[in-house]
């Protein structure tokens, strides 16, 4: 098993163009911000700046990474050394190999055309300048948490992007639930990047180092209970970041942001970052076989939990981001089996389809006059071809039908978790998740139809006059539809090849070999046939027996206790609010009026007050006379000074 | 550890220092009908001063041995008490971050209008009190600047104040002035101390390092020491009088009594308490250390509770300087430089907090977070403003917030790894109160009836923020200018920490009498290995 091999020797060359990727997005963030408060008129040119300075991004991206030669090269730029004390020091490094660029390439990327959607779909809104700023700082952000050449330079993309979707989830900050939406993801965030700095602390007092070319060289000189415990540390920061449970609960909130940003930073890019953080310290989690045990049995129950939820939304944004957290947690089985290059490949599809997926919704939402609820939909494919033929795409990829993009990389998982040893707890556990991953294959399948069936098909049941939108908003979806279908059926084993430094090499021989082997062959069959099954069904009850679901909760208590339970998410926001926000809020009440107010200071004041009542001294001291004493003190020491001096 | 002085004949400390009286003597002159003059004074004399500690500043060397300009005068020979100044890196720093926030206390002083050059002298005279506490090596100087601090304080909330000001300004005064005259008791102690043992009288910090003190005598006298600083700090449970100063202080008051004030008790527990009692420094560390987690995870959680606006940073600050103390405690590199760091750190977002709540103070004469709401639309620069410092307090990366506490907890994840995961909340709490009160007052409806009338920020008060909104970013990306100037007086003071831990001294503390560094003699050929070692590994890395 050749894992994460020899990187260290490979050759790394300094590259000034390296700056640059970062840098455009981040100078488009500052002129931005200063045009905060530009005339109405001129208000349009924000997206077009906005987005040029994403392409640039892109176009050097492009340049670099044509650039990137065997698996062992990389580029790098060291800005300054940004701290130190004692045997730390922290340069502002960048750093791009294989894997960064992969993904600095579907952030300029999938990030410029976001940009040019935007354009259209906020192009009624007063603050865009503001909007863009933000959008192009979230990009510098990104860019810095994909290209640090160590933990901190990550760290502070990461925290960046946390600020930036703070700021664009509440965008529209008027309405106070958006706000509140805003503050819940980067406090649940924050959970998250508390466990990622301890996991910092361990690896960096045991091996003396944060850059990531040094660490992969000596963690194998970790003692493997540290290894595991630095393993889940980190970890907890991407369970915060990537969503997954039991920290997902502000991705579905965080649809109050404005569409391109659900599609850009809860989509595409930033819930992405956990995966990739894993992926990039492979080295270390390959010694942890119970973290990865762990990060397996999250990723496959944080799959199947957000698919039943799906099951039941009828608000597109919410259906698209519930499964958004399913297909992180499909990445996440992936890094559980140490098949990393197949946990990105599915980073990579996802980034596609959804960005797709989330954009057409939103084409949706404004033809539809900010309407999102589905049961107002119906028959739009008539009113709006250019994004139901999206949409179809990007359904067909993440549902898992044939040749899809999602087809393949979903496979890559289910293969891996299928075949490699995942053991918890002295039982090996890999199949129990393949089965799930497979059942929840089949509730994606389903709950995707749904909202393909209920959004374009039947008939019209809104009441204002559904219209296409603009071309700056349908080129973007149209132009991801092509890799959403096509990108697995092209590139695929090319990509897994690409990125074989960061798989298990056992897994990556890629389909052509795989298409031999008599069990893959078989799971193929079986993952194909239960997609065809969840589409056909949902198709059979959405298309053609409309009335089956409320005849099916009419007839049957069970069914309609479940129809609860998923339409209010399990409950799960209201358990936390009793068991972990209540009491918090309790306890801080308490230490407030109860220890703080009336023990300490009741203390403090008590011991004045019988002072005061008890010695006659101690009480002239403590009224009366404390100015003067103070007077002559002050006095005193002014006389001291002037005496010094004059002498 | 030899207390080197660096003395330099041309005084630049003490003029540093006296230099805020001539501004005390200018504002006098102006006739007390115009306000406008008497201002113009003050900010002449408060940028004097700046400029002279900048001066100081670019004239320090960040490599040079020991303390620098120092000045060593006989004061009261006959006691022995001298007048010793010097600075090293860690008072250089303080020394600048306390002329600026002065300066800017005082150019934004427009909201006073009643006694406004009693006001402006008794800003003038803290500055004075202040400076000195951080230039003096003597410790009955340092004492007379200490005590020299707490008077205009003292006046500062009493006088211009709000409603309940006498009873906060008491509260300050007798909680401080008790803590420090346990502290004088010390003093004395150790003054005479030092005549039993060399023959004369001193109260010199570098005569003081030679004192041999018993393990009890020198955990009494540490505990002296420690409580006024730990109120000064102030350090949990110490710290009742400071909520309750600063909702009353007047803008000023709060922001240099954050700013500066709260650096003393640290910074005289570190250039006091570890020079003369390495052992209790050890001995107590743990105790810190707890306290300081307690401090962090408990003013978080009350400032979450406040709805006074004021009451919330006031809470912040026990929570931010609960990590500096963890970080002092830590005792290694990493937690001294950080808490260090952080105590600038804290001096910039905490006053910049400090006077932005002052401006809609002045503008609304409510403090309370349900009488604002929405303000992000109508004042969009101080919303921007608010946000900036908002995120240097939660210490977002690339802000200055971020750098002081990462090295703070990395440092007290050496010393214990369960208080550090425990220290760690304060990241999320912090996120939540700080964040909750951005959104209480910024986000939401905007009540037009109720606050309709409020203007964005004026040219003077963007002046104001100005500075310190450059310092977030320019310490936030380039801390290392301050950190190398930290680091040998750091490295010094752990040098002398070193082979002093308690587990070394079990034989004195069963033998009282005899001396405990006696015992730990052989300890430093281990101190020269390791600074050797410190040497080597730096050189490595340049």
């Amino acid at each position: 098993m050749n894992i994460l091999g020899s990187t260290l020797t490979g050759q790394v060359t300094e590259n000034l163009l390296l700056v640059l990727i970062p840098l455009f997005p981040l100078v488009g963030a500052a002129l931005l911000g200063v045009a905060v408060g530009i005339r109405e008129d001129r208000r349009w040119q924000a997206g077009w700046a906005a987005t040029l300075f994403a392409v640039c991004s892109f176009v050097v991206t492009v340049k670099l990474f044509l650039g990137i030669g065997d698996a062992q090269e990389a580029f790098r730029y060291t800005a300054w050394r940004w701290f130190e004390s004692g045997q730390l020091s922290v340069a502002l490094a960048l750093r791009m190999d294989r894997l960064a660029g992969v993904m600095t390439l579907v952030v300029t990327g999938v990030g410029s055309l976001i940009h040019l959607y935007a354009i259209g779909y906020m192009h009624e809104d007063e603050s865009r300048p503001r909007f863009f700023c933000y959008l192009n700082l979230f990009l510098f952000a990104m860019l810095l948490l994909v290209l640090g050449e160590n933990l901190l330079v990550m760290f502070v993309g990461w925290e960046g992007v946390g600020l930036c979707s703070y700021l664009l989830i509440g965008f529209w900050y008027r309405e106070m639930p958006n706000a509140d939406a805003g503050q819940k993801a980067f406090v649940v965030n924050r959970i998250g990047d508390a466990g990622f700095l301890l996991g910092i602390f361990v690896l960096f007092w045991n091996l003396g180092t944060v850059s990531f070319p040094e660490l992969q060289g000596l963690v194998g000189q970790l003692p493997p209970y540290l290894a595991e415990t630095a393993a889940l540390l980190l970890f907890v920061g991407a369970v915060g970041k990537s969503a997954q449970i039991p920290l997902f609960v502000w991705l579905p909130d965080a649809m109050a942001g404005p569409t391109p940003v659900s599609a850009l930073i809860h989509a595409a890019t930033m819930v992405t970052a956990g995966v990739y953080m894993v992926t990039r310290l492979g080295a270390l989690y390959v010694l942890a076989p119970t973290a990865l045990a762990v990060i397996a049995v999250v990723g496959t129950a944080t799959a199947l939990l957000a698919a039943t939820i799906a099951l039941a939304q009828n608000d597109i944004k919410k259906v698209l981001a519930y499964s958004t957290v399913s297909q992180l947690g499909y990445m996440f089985m992936a890094l559980g089996a140490a098949a990393f290059s197949n946990g990105i490949y599915h980073v990579v599809t996802h980034a596609f389809f959804k960005a797709c997926l989330f954009m057409a919704a939103g084409s949706v939402i404004v033809g539809c006059h900010h309407e999102q609820d589905m049961r107002h939909y119906g028959g739009l494919r008539k009113s709006m071809p250019l994004t139901f033929l999206a949409y179809l795409a990007a359904t067909y990829a993440i549902t898992g039908l044939p040749f899809g993009a999602g087809f393949f990389s979903k496979d890559a998982i289910l293969w891996a978790v299928y075949s490699h040893e995942i053991v918890l707890f002295g039982t090996p556990i890999n199949r129990v998740l393949w089965g799930v991953g497979l059942f929840t294959a089949f509730l994606t399948a389903f709950y995707m139809t749904r909202s393909l069936m209920m959004t374009f098909f039947g008939e019209y049941r809104g009441h204002e006059h559904p219209h296409e939108s603009p071309w700056t908003m349908t080129t973007p979806i149209l132009i991801l539809a092509v890799p959403s279908l096509a990108f697995g059926f092209l590139f695929g084993e090319e990509f897994l090849h690409f990125l074989a430094a960061w798989g298990r090499e056992d897994l990556n021989v890629g389909h052509a070999v795989l298409a031999e082997n008599a069990t893959y062959h078989l799971l193929e069959m079986i993952s194909m046939g239960i997609a065809v099954a969840g589409v056909a069904l949902a198709a059979f009850i959405y298309g053609l027996q409309p009335r089956l679901v409320d005849s099916l909760l009419r007839a049957a208590a069970v069914c309609r206790g479940v129809h609860r339970a998923l339409l209010n998410k399990w409950w799960i926001d209201e358990l936390y609010d009793a068991l972990i926000v209540a009491p918090l809020r309790k306890v801080s009440a308490v230490l407030f009026s109860v220890l703080d107010r009336a023990l300490i200071d009741g203390t403090v004041n008590g011991t004045a007050l019988f002072m005061a009542a008890n010695g006659e001294i101690v009480r002239r001291m403590h009224t009366g006379r404390v100015s003067s004493y103070a007077m002559v003190l002050f006095a005193g020491t002014i006389a001291a000074i002037i005496f010094w001096i004059v002498l | 550890m030899p207390i080197e002085l660096q003395i330099e004949g041309s005084r630049l400390l003490t003029l540093t220092m006296l230099s805020p009286l001539l501004g005390v003597l200018l504002v006098g002159l102006v006739p007390a009908t115009q306000p406008g003059r008497a201002r113009g004074a003050a900010i002449l004399s408060a940028s004097i001063t700046f400029l002279l500690s900048f001066n100081v500043l670019s004239r320090f060397v960040t490599h040079g041995r020991g303390f620098q300009f120092a000045e060593r005068v006989e004061w009261l020979p006959a006691l022995g008490i001298d007048y010793i100044l010097g600075i090293d890196g860690i008072s250089l720093w303080l020394i600048v971050l306390t002329t600026l926030l002065t300066l800017l206390v005082v150019i934004a002083s427009t909201s006073i209008h009643e006694k406004l050059r009693a006001y402006l002298a008794s800003m003038l005279f803290l500055e004075v009190g202040m400076l000195g506490a951080f230039m003096a090596l003597d410790a009955l100087t340092f004492y007379v600047f200490w005590e020299l601090m707490l008077v205009p304080m003292y006046f500062l909330i009493g006088i211009w104040g709000g409603s309940r000001r006498i009873y906060a300004a008491l509260k300050f005064f007798l909680y401080t002035a008790f803590g420090s005259l346990l502290m004088l008791v010390a003093i004395v102690y150790l003054a005479f101390a030092h005549q039993d043992q060399f023959g004369e009288v001193s109260f010199f910090l570098g005569d003081w390092v030679n004192l041999q003190l018993s393990v009890r005598e020198e955990l009494l006298l540490f505990s002296a020491f420690a409580l006024a600083f730990a109120i000064k700090v102030p350090v949990f449970p110490f710290h009742t009088w400071l909520p309750d100063a600063h909702v009353e202080a007047p803008t000023g008051g709060s922001v240099i009594l954050a700013g500066v004030l709260l650096k003393m008790g640290l910074y005289g527990l570190i250039r006091f308490g570890i020079p003369v009692f390495p052992f209790a420094t050890h001995a107590a560390a743990p105790t810190f250390a707890v306290l300081g987690v307690i401090g962090i995870v408990f003013g978080a959680l009350v400032a979450w509770m406040q709805t006074d606006i004021k009451k919330l940073v006031a809470y912040s600050s026990v929570s931010h300087l609960g990590f500096c103390v963890l970080g002092y405690a830590a005792i290694n590199i990493q937690g001294m430089q950080g808490s260090i760091l952080q105590m600038l750190n804290h001096g910039v977002s905490t006053a910049a907090l400090f006077f932005l709540v002052g401006v809609v103070y002045d503008r609304k004469h409510t403090r309370l977070c349900a009488d604002y709401g929405g303000l992000a639309r109508k004042t969009p620069v101080f919303a921007f403003v608010f946000l900036v410092f908002t995120l240097s307090s939660v210490g977002l990366p690339l802000t200055n917030g971020f750098v002081g506490e990462f090295l703070i907890l990395l440092g007290s994840f050496q010393f214990s790894p369960v208080l550090a995961a425990v220290a760690v909340t304060g990241v999320i709490f912090g996120a939540m109160y700080m964040l909750s009160l951005y959104r209480r007052i910024m986000f939401g409806p905007f009540d037009e009836a109720k606050n309709g009338d409020l203007t964005d920020l004026t040219m003077r008060e963007r002046l104001v923020f100005a500075p310190l909104f450059a310092l977030v970013f320019v310490i936030g990306l380039y801390p290392q200018f301050i950190l190398d100037d930290i680091a040998p007086p750091s490295r010094r003071l752990l040098e002398h920490l070193r082979g002093k831990e308690p587990a070394q001294a079990p034989a004195a503390l069963e033998d009282g009498v005899q001396s405990a560094r006696s015992v730990t003699a052989p300890a430093d050929t281990d101190t020269v290995d390791y600074a050797i070692r410190v040497r080597t590994e730096e050189g490595v890395q340049g």
